[in-house]
């Protein structure tokens, strides 16, 4: 919705397709609050954040076109659409991709086992309770302590369900420490580190998981397993961008994020494809997701207009203790953002760009909260010449 | 001399600080590492508050629940007070965001609010209905 609505504000037709019944994606589910801190400074559920946009598509000139899928989208940004009034061929100037993420499933962590109803992902249980109106089960285990499964532990508990436990595979938590308190510690459900679930039980309902320690290579111990009585098991082991149509516009992919390889426009190396959000890297604030929207609306105008946008002919890379950075590329010709995860926890640390004297000091960084800067139009000089900026958080 | 352990929430690093009290007042706060620390802390142990979100009963509408929040912090003891009421509520669309569910919740003196507007739709026009 952002690129949309940056787009008609710089005076280009847009269209928007949206497969779902209404838009605002995975907002629509996520009751709780927390959206909006860094653009309205306010603490807003999902559904109020979204409605937010939806005003603003309302107000704009942007084709939406909802109950709506795109069937083929090729790298000249032909596509064909399938819409409640039948087929419809489309010739972009520039497409931006939001097409956010999904959940990682059973098979992607391949837990052993009998196969019965009971087991699906933390967000489509939200899914359930919030939109449809249904409790999926009563006696409930999550498996991982990702943010979306600390949230449905405590909103299960609100309605009634009984949380037995959550268990991590990391000997830390990898929601938010926030989270942890507000959702497990209020409600003394406990969380079990360095545990996952090692088999299901049940013949057409879940009867049962077992649960065991591991050690350092993540392998169960031996001895260590028992059994827990459930009849609903939530996973949430993390998201995947979802790169289907990347891939099938011939766009590169990250290895470490999945998702595509983007410059400071947000631009993919298919010329005048762009993608933004949960497609491009998963982030932790919808309110990074909708900047990064603004700015990609803004490169598919400037590309749709001219054709062309500064060389990103910077690789940015991630050095010392940087998991991964986005975007992948720059042209050091506008000031631009960067968001990064660390591999390890530190304290008091500078996140800098090796070789410069571009940092940022931080008292903390871990690995669940995402870290985002920016290089400002004074920074840039500095960038002259240089053909890679390695990013790096080290120890003051 | 009692104590009480919170985990802060302030930053990620969420220290464990320890709180000795006598009665309702605090004796001595340890653990923390900043200022923010220190009022988190006391905030939770005179006045914890969290903000409710949750669903109730709609009809007419494309979806059988509409999300509702409290518009600030409610007392955590009030929580399951608030929810109870809130089962007995249901709504008939069309509804705007914004709109009192429930004024004056459990005796808090905080409205209990709509967090989306939901149209009034046809049958057909319903979650799940063919196209």
């Amino acid at each position: 919705m952002a690129a949309a609505i940056r787009g008609a504000e710089e005076g280009a037709d847009v269209m928007l397709v949206e497969r779902d019944i209404e838009l605002g994606g995975i907002l629509n589910q996520c009751i709780h609050n927390g959206f909006g801190v860094e653009i309205y400074g306010e603490e807003l559920t999902g559904p109020e954040y979204a409605e937010r946009f939806t005003r603003r598509i309302g107000e704009s000139r942007v084709d939406v076109r909802l109950n709506s899928f795109v069937l083929s989208l090729r790298p000249d940004k032909t596509m064909s659409l399938l819409t409640p009034n039948g087929v419809l061929e489309v010739e972009a100037s520039a497409v931006v991709l939001a097409t956010g993420a999904r959940e990682k499933s059973r098979g992607e962590i391949q837990i052993p086992g009998d196969r019965p109803s009971g087991v699906m992902p933390a967000g489509t249980a939200q899914k359930f309770i919030n939109k449809k109106g249904f409790m999926p089960g009563k006696k409930v285990f999550v498996l991982g302590s990702g943010d979306i499964g600390l949230i449905i532990s405590r909103r299960l508990t609100w309605e009634g369900a009984e949380v037995v436990g959550v268990a991590e595979i990391m000997d830390y938590p990898t929601g938010l420490n926030r989270n942890v308190v507000q959702c497990l510690h209020d409600y003394d459900i406990p969380l079990h580190l360095s545990h996952t679930v090692t088999d299901i039980y049940g013949k057409d309902r879940l009867e049962g998981i077992e649960l065991s320690r591991v050690d350092e290579d993540f392998q169960p111990i031996e001895g260590s397993s028992k059994d827990i009585d459930v009849d609903l098991l939530l996973l949430s082991v993390g998201l995947v961008p979802e790169n289907d149509f990347f891939k099938e516009a011939g766009v590169s992919l990250s290895e470490k994020t999945q998702g595509a390889l983007v410059d400071e426009w947000f631009q993919t190396d298919v010329p005048g494809i762009f993608g933004c959000g949960n497609a491009v890297h998963i982030e932790d604030l919808v309110d990074w997701v909708t900047m990064d929207g603004f700015r990609a609306g803004d490169g598919a105008v400037a590309y749709a207009g001219n054709d062309s946008l500064p060389s990103a002919d910077k690789d940015v890379v991630a050095g010392d203790n940087v998991n991964y950075v986005v975007p992948h590329e720059v042209s050091g010709e506008d000031e631009f953002r960067f968001a990064l995860r660390v591999t390890e926890p530190m304290e008091n640390v500078d996140i800098s760009i090796k070789g410069t004297d571009i940092s940022y000091f931080k008292q903390i960084v871990t690995p669940g909260e995402m870290e985002v800067e920016e290089v400002s139009e004074e920074d840039l000089p500095e960038l002259e010449g240089m053909s890679q900026l390695e990013i790096e958080v080290t120890r003051r | 001399m009692p104590t009480k352990e919170y985990t802060c929430t302030a930053c990620p690093k969420g220290c464990t600080v320890e709180v000795e009290f006598e009665g309702e007042e605090i004796k001595d706060i340890s653990g923390y590492s900043c200022l923010k620390g220190q009022e988190y802390v006391k905030d939770e142990f005179h006045d914890p508050r969290r903000i409710l979100t949750t669903t109730v009963k709609i009809r007419g509408a494309r979806y059988p629940r509409i999300p509702v929040r409290t518009e600030t912090g409610v007392p955590k003891d009030e929580l399951d007070c608030c929810l109870e009421k809130l089962k007995e509520v249901e709504l008939e669309a069309p509804v705007e965001v914004g709109a009192v569910v429930i004024e004056d919740i459990c005796s808090t003196d905080i409205s209990v609010v709509t967090s989306r507007s939901l149209e009034g739709v046809s049958e057909k026009e319903k979650d799940g209905a063919r196209l």
